[in-house]
Formats: C-alpha cells, structure tokens, sequence
C-alpha cells in the first residue's frame, strides 16, 4: 500500500438548517491505492463522508464543516469543486441521474471537455474507456435508452475519462437488478485490480463486493463504529446485524459455528473459498438420514388453493412488433405471499400490470375474482387489487396526508363517512394517524413510503401488489418495510404479490415464489423448492441467497438450507473434522 | 434517432440553417392567415417529414393529441372573429343577435386551429432531424453563455425521462381509481392535479440531481475555456437553403404586408 492520500482530520458536518451533525468528529486515513468499502444503515453519514472529497459538501450543500480534509496534505478547503472533480471523481446511486448528454460518446466526452483537453486527446479518452467498460457497439446510443446496468457502466466509465486520482462510487448498484449489478461489480473488481488506483465505495450489499476491497469502515449515527480488514470487521457481525448491517451469510456461519465450539473455519468473504473451507471440514460421509430428519422440521409455507386472480395464455406486446409475454398461465391464491423474481426486462412488471388493468392482453385472458379484465376498468378492478409502486413520490401530490390517504376512496364514490371510519383505521393499523395532518413532502422517504401503502389500503382491496419495495433500501429498511407487508398479509388476511430482485427477501418472506425470464414462467414453487434448482436460477443470472449456494456447493444437497438459522440447524448435526482446533 | 432521418438531406443541414428554417416558416405560418393556403404548407411540412424518413405512423402519433386543441382553437376563434360589413349570418350563437356565426368566422377558426398544428409540426421535425448536441453547438455559436446552452441541450435528453416518469404517475393515479376521461373540461384539468405535483416534485428531484452530476464531472472548472469535441459549419447546401428561404419569406413578406394577401378569406374571395 502506497503512501497516505486522503485524511480527515476531527471531521464534523452539519447540513443547513437541521441540529445534529450528519458527521461527527470523524478521523480517517486512507493509502495510495487502497480500496475501501463504507458501510453502515442509513443516515449513518456515509454519503456525505465522500461529498466532502469532492468539495460538493459544503459548496453545494452549504452547512458548516469542522475539522481538516486533505489529500496528500493539501488542505481541500483552498479548492472548488470543478477542481476537485479532477482529483475525486464520483460515481452516484442513480444511473439516469447523471447521463445528461445525446450520445454515450458525448457522455465520456463531458468531463475531459470541461477540463479543455484538446480534442484528440478527448477522443483517445473515449476510446480508452469505452473499451473498458466493453461498450464500444453502442458508442452512438442515446444512454436514456440503455439499460439500468449499462447506464451505470457509461457513466462509471464518464468518471474513469476524467482520470481522477480518487474513485468515489456511491451505492452504485442499489438502483440495479443483479444482472446490472454484477455487470458494474465487475468494472469495480477490474479497478480494484489496477494497483494504481484508490477507490472508496459506500454500498450496502457486501456479500457481492467485500471480496474485491481491502478495508471495511462501518458508520453509524455520523460516526465510524468499525474500521479494519473486512474479515476482522466481521467477526463483530451481531454488533453489526444491531445498527443494521447485514454480514455476509457465509461469515455468519463461519462466525456462529465458531461461537458454538463447532469448528473454527478460516473467515473468508469469498464464497469459493468459504465452500472449499467447509467442503474441506466435513466428515466423509454425511449423516443423511439425521439431515433429513432436521429438514422435515423446517417450515413449510402454507398451501393455498382457492385462486383469485387467473391467468391463461397471457399474451402481451407493448406494440404489435415485440411480444413480451409469451403465453403465460398461472394463478395467484387467496391469502398467499407470492413473490414474483426475475432480471428487469423479464415481464414482471407487465404481468402484474394485468392484475389491475392498466394492460389489457393482447391475446389469452386474466380474471381477477372471476372478471375478465378486458370488460373492466382500472378503477372498477381498484376495490379489488391495489398497486403499491416503487417509487411513493409517483403518487403522493397532496399537502396533508389525510387527504392523500381520502384520495383513492373518494375516486370510488363511497361516502364521506365511510371515508373517514377506513381512513382513521388505515392510520391507527399503520400507526401513521399522528402524520395525517402534516405535509407529506416534509417527511422521510420511509414515512412517505407507508403512506403510499396507507392510500391504497384505505381502498380495502383485497390483493396488494408491491414493487420492488426493498430498491435502494439497507437491510434494516427492508426488513421493516417487508415486515409490514408480511403483517397484512397475516393480521388483515390480504393477498400479496411482491416484485423483487431480493432473493434472500424472498426466501425469507414468501409462501411461493415465481421466476421470471425472457416473458416466461421458469420456475414456481415455495421458496425451498426454487432455490434448489441452481442451475435454472444461475440459467436466468439469479442466485439462490448466499448460504443455500454455500451448502450445496460445499455437498449438503439435501435438504435445502434457505437461510442462516436452517443452515445452522443442518450444519450442528454434523461433526466436523477441525472441531475444537483453534477454539 | 432512425438511420433513414440520420441520411436525410433536412439532418444533414447546419443547425442554424434548421434554426433559420424554422423561425421563416413559423413568420410564413403567421403571415398566411387562409386556411386553404395553411394546409398547402402543412402539405409541404408533411413532404418534408416523408423525406426527411419519418413514417406517416410516426405523424399520425404526433397529430392524434392536436386534434383535441384543433377542436379547441376552433371553438374559441370561429364565434368571435370580427365579420366583414355587411356580410351574411348564418345564425347567432346566443338570443338577441350575439356572436354572429359568418364564413370569416369559421375560416378563421379552421385557419387558427390549422396553423397551430402546422407550428407543432414545424418544430417537431426541426428538432427530430437535430441531434441535441448541435444544438448545444448552434446556442454556442451564437455566444449563449455555455451555463445556457449546456443546460438547454440537457432538457432535450431528459424529455424521454421524464416522460416515463410521468407515465408511471399516471398509472399510479390510475390504480387509485382516477378518471383521466371526463368529458367535462374542468374535471378533467382538475383530475390531471394529482399527475402535475407529483410530476414537478420528480422533476425538481431530478433537476437537482442532474446539477450534482454535471458538476461532480467539473463543469464549473472553467466553462467559457471548455472543449467542444464536435464542430459545426456552414457547406454549400446550408447557404443554398438560407438563400431559397429568405427569398421566400421576402415573397411571402412582400405580399402579405405590402399588397394584403394570404388574409383569411384570399382562396375564398378569389373562387367565390
């Protein structure tokens, strides 16, 4: 590791106009070349830690700064931001975002042009990166109509073009499916290989990228709680699982075998080497039938058989050109938690689109309590099923959440009293009736979130559709969020049907899980019965969560593990041949 | 962009040049008040699309929208135009001889609610044969500080965005049981509200992140010294089409302010 670059010096920050510092009294120094990961919940300071490398805080932001920011001893507050983007160049969380020119050339462009380099030297730039990120065949394509993934790989090449000594990547995968993500963890792996480079990347999934850094800082509350080599950082994984991180599941494992006096595996956050780790520690012969008899103790989700929504034949195209269903048959059952998985481009918006009416099929036919959808409206198939869309800000427009929350009844005509008894219920089961008479746009993305929710359940539809709830959220969000839905789908008895890219969110959530690919149904099952088929699920670049695929790789095939506590119960069975060797 | 407008002649212009032909055609637009001679310049915008490899789906998709504000161009012109002396009424719209209903009435509701398509057109195609970057390069050109143009050029890519954004928050709407298909004119800007908030919101939201980004990627090291990496400049065909078009604007000028032709009744009064 090279000499020391970047220091912060007893940081403080506090954005204009709020009380607690977003950064407390924060002391970090980072080598030449070294690549780190931050992590943390958030809200925990990470994102603003990196802005002040780049001088956007506080020029941009305003608020007061204390302390020293350096890199390589010059002290940042004698520079403005367009220098500093020369010196940290940063990659942000939303592709579509910061795509902001005709081309994708143009976009690689950008930066070396605002820096005045001549014009070959630009077009060497372009050349150069271009090949980089393997983008060279859409060179002329607008980036608004690339995918999320290669959005992201244009503009983390627009930043590589401005040859910055320091790489900045905010959470740059938490807007991408996983093929988008392992397509822009892959560029990352290839920087981090270059040894000249320094890259510092905040993300909240570590399972896929910890393997590639050489530091781990955890923050917490504006300060850094953990800092050391990611393994080290890990043995603390229920300190961390408490200001919610969640460690990778392997290092879980490993951690609480550890802890039982099972066996003491070396840490590794590499999942080959965690499976040849384990492979290599358990006994020669399994003990099938005690395997077996653990297995049939695990849940089983509940079978449900009365349909609700029933789809034969569904074909859709968006335009008579491109068909993107291609007859597909299933149905969705009373009461059930069914999660819909698949890449973006799989259907499974489109498919749930004909669950409420927006799209009618253009060939086949879907019933939703035994009405065709084709001889309804949207708003008549409303009281039925209800859409809760990704992004709440797509739907709240009101000053005051009551009357956001009134707006979906009083579409359907009911009266003005049976509007406010259902309104005050939704408040108090969601315990937001404290919220009704502020701005909604005054509060958080979390509390705007529920209210979203709240204005479609005040609807009383009996099937709720959720997409995408956990994008762009840390685990502990998610887990909030999902377990909200999991309360109405016990507690309120509403049918469920989640889209997610989530599959340990998935596992752990659903009754049944179906897998999408290319506008066909791949796979369907509960949960248990989807993840053991590997090879289909890798066939549409999905993964089972990472300790199913740890203990089938390592040669437990059966039963299959979904999640830690499973994989904890199969694995205490065994007796392993390093036990007790370094405990 | 398709490959056949990227071939065309109109594409392969200048984009002042294009700049230059949109403003004439839109003064020759204002000029010509007939409605007659208003769908022969809609013939020839029409010609110019064609040729320019722009399908006639491709029109028909732009124009479907324009009929409701042709209906509405007409309806608010063709009552209160101003008749002629002594001209015959067909009837009045109200009791007690109020708004006459003439033929310079209902000309010029047609010549109005035409025209107006006609600009709409103009400058759809002008701005689809334009790649937005010559736009950029044309604004520099003529010395629009670089904050200006850049920030224009930008709002040109991000109308694809926010287009689909605001198609998500019509489906969200939509969800909710919202009726977007009254016919009364006042439910219907009153139910598209809860579509204009929340798209401003996302395009505020988006706004400021597409500040961040540009300057995260050094816009503001020093603008006005920037590189532009693509050049415009003016080729025999520009100077050509510049010419044929100021003397069409000279001709069309020329008769129209000075001998009061192109009114709205110049091909009604000549064949009645």
């Amino acid at each position: 590791m090279g000499n020391e670059l970047i220091r912060f010096d007893h940081v403080s920050y506090t954005y204009p106009g709020v009380d607690t510092p977003a950064v407390r009294d924060v002391s970090l120094s980072i080598n030449e070349g070294e690549i780190v990961l931050i992590t943390g919940p958030s809200g925990a300071g990470k994102t603003t830690l990196c802005s002040m490398l780049n001088r956007m805080i506080p020029e941009s932001y305003g608020g007061e700064v204390k302390g020293t920011v350096s890199i390589k001893g010059a002290d940042l507050s004698e520079y403005s931001v367009g220098q500093m983007a020369f010196i940290s160049g940063m990659l942000f969380q939303d592709p579509s975002g910061q795509l902001t020119c005709p081309t994708v050339g143009d976009e690689i462009a950008f930066g070396p042009e605002n820096r005045g380099l001549p014009v070959e030297e630009i077009n060497a730039l372009i050349d150069r990166y271009i090949g980089y990120v393997n983008m060279r065949h859409l060179i002329d394509r607008p980036p608004q109509a690339l995918s999320g993934g290669q959005q992201q790989s244009v503009a983390y090449a627009a930043v590589l073009a401005m040859e910055p000594e320091i790489y900045i990547l905010d959470e740059p995968t938490s807007n991408l499916d996983p093929l988008g993500s392992d397509l822009v963890f892959s560029l990352i792996k290839k920087v981090a290989g270059d040894k000249n480079k320094t890259a510092i990347i905040v993300e909240h999934k570590l399972e896929k990228i910890i393997d590639m850094v050489d530091r781990l800082v955890v923050m917490d509350k504006g300060r850094i709680v953990f800092d050391g080599k990611p393994e080290q950082v890990l043995t603390h994984y229920r300190e961390l699982m408490e200001i919610g991180v969640a460690a990778p599941q392997i290092i879980q494992v490993f951690n609480r075998l550890k802890d039982a006096g099972k066996a003491d595996l070396a840490l590794t956050t590499n999942l080959a080497k965690a499976v040849a780790e384990l492979s290599g520690a358990l006994p020669g012969k399994l003990p099938q039938e005690r395997l077996d008899t653990v297995g049939e103790g695990f849940p089983e989700p509940a079978r449900y058989e009365k349909p609700v929504i029933e789809v034969r034949g569904l074909r859709f195209g968006y335009n008579s050109e491109v068909e993107v269903l291609h007859g597909i048959d299933m149905d969705i059952y009373e009461g059930e938690f069914l999660s819909i998985v698949g890449q973006n481009g799989s259907g499974k918006t489109t498919i749930v689109k004909h669950f409420n009416g927006l799209l009618k099929p253009t060939g086949g036919s879907v019933k939703v309590f035994g009405t065709e959808t084709r001889d309804t409206t949207v708003a008549g198939l409303s009281q039925k099923v209800g859409y809760c869309f990704q992004n709440p800000d797509h739907q709240i427009f009101s000053s005051v959440v009551r009357d956001e929350i009134c707006y979906g009844p009083k579409n359907l005509g009911w009266p003005q009293e049976k509007i406010d008894k259902t309104v005050g219920e939704v408040g108090k089961m969601l315990h937001i009736d404290d919220l009704f008479d502020q701005n909604p746009y005054n509060l958080s993305k979390g509390q705007r979130q529920q209210i979203a929710v709240a204005a479609i359940l005040a609807m009383e539809p009996d099937v709720l559709i959720v997409d995408e709830p956990t994008t762009g959220q840390d685990p502990r969000q998610s887990h909030e969020m999902m377990d909200m839905v999991k309360w109405l789908n016990k507690e309120l008895h509403k049918t469920i049907v989640v889209i997610t890219h989530d599959m340990s969110i998935a596992a752990e959530y659903s009754d049944r899980i179906i897998v999408m690919h290319n506008g066909t149904v791949i796979a369907q099952g509960s949960p248990r019965d989807v993840f053991a088929q590997e090879k289909l699920l890798n066939s549409s670049n999905l993964e089972s969560p990472q300790v199913t695929r740890l203990l089938q790789q390592a040669g437990i095939t059966s039963p299959t593990a979904i999640n830690v506590e499973e994989a904890m119960q199969l694995l205490s069975e065994l007796t392993f041949e390093t036990a007790g060797v370094h405990a | 962009m398709n490959k056949a407008v990227e071939k065309s002649f109109l594409y392969s212009l200048d984009p002042r040049t294009k700049m230059l032909l949109l403003l004439i055609l839109i003064f020759v637009g204002v000029m010509v008040m007939d409605p007659f001679l208003t769908i022969v310049m809609m013939a020839g915008a029409y010609a110019m699309y064609r040729v320019s490899g722009i399908s006639h789906k491709e029109v028909k998709r732009i124009t479907k929208p324009l009929l409701l504000a042709f209906i509405l161009f007409f309806l608010l012109n063709f009552p209160f135009a101003t008749p002629l002396p002594n001209e015959q009424v067909f009837f009045y719209l109200l009791p007690n001889q109020t708004i006459p209903i003439t033929m310079t009435g209902i000309l010029t509701g047609f010549g109005n609610g035409l025209r107006f398509i006609l600009f709409i057109w103009i400058a759809d195609l002008i701005t689809t044969v334009t790649p937005t970057g010559d736009i950029v390069l044309a604004l520099n050109k003529a010395r629009i500080p670089p904050e200006a143009s850049i920030a224009i050029g930008i709002a040109f890519s991000y109308i694809p965005v926010l287009k689909k954004e605001i198609s998500t928050v019509i489906e969200a709407q939509k969800s909710r049981g919202a009726n977007f298909e009254s016919k009364n004119p006042y439910k219907k800007v009153k139910a598209y509200i809860p579509v204009i908030v929340p798209g401003l919101f996302i395009s505020i939201m988006k706004g400021r992140e597409i500040a961040r980004a540009i300057e995260a990627r050094g816009f503001t090291y020093d603008p006005v010294n920037r590189t532009y990496r693509n050049e415009i400049r003016f080729k025999g065909r520009d100077f050509a089409v510049i010419a044929i078009m100021l003397a069409a604007f000279a001709v069309v000028a020329y008769f129209s302010i000075g001998k009061g032709w192109f009114g709205t009744r110049f091909v009604y009064d000549l064949l009645a």
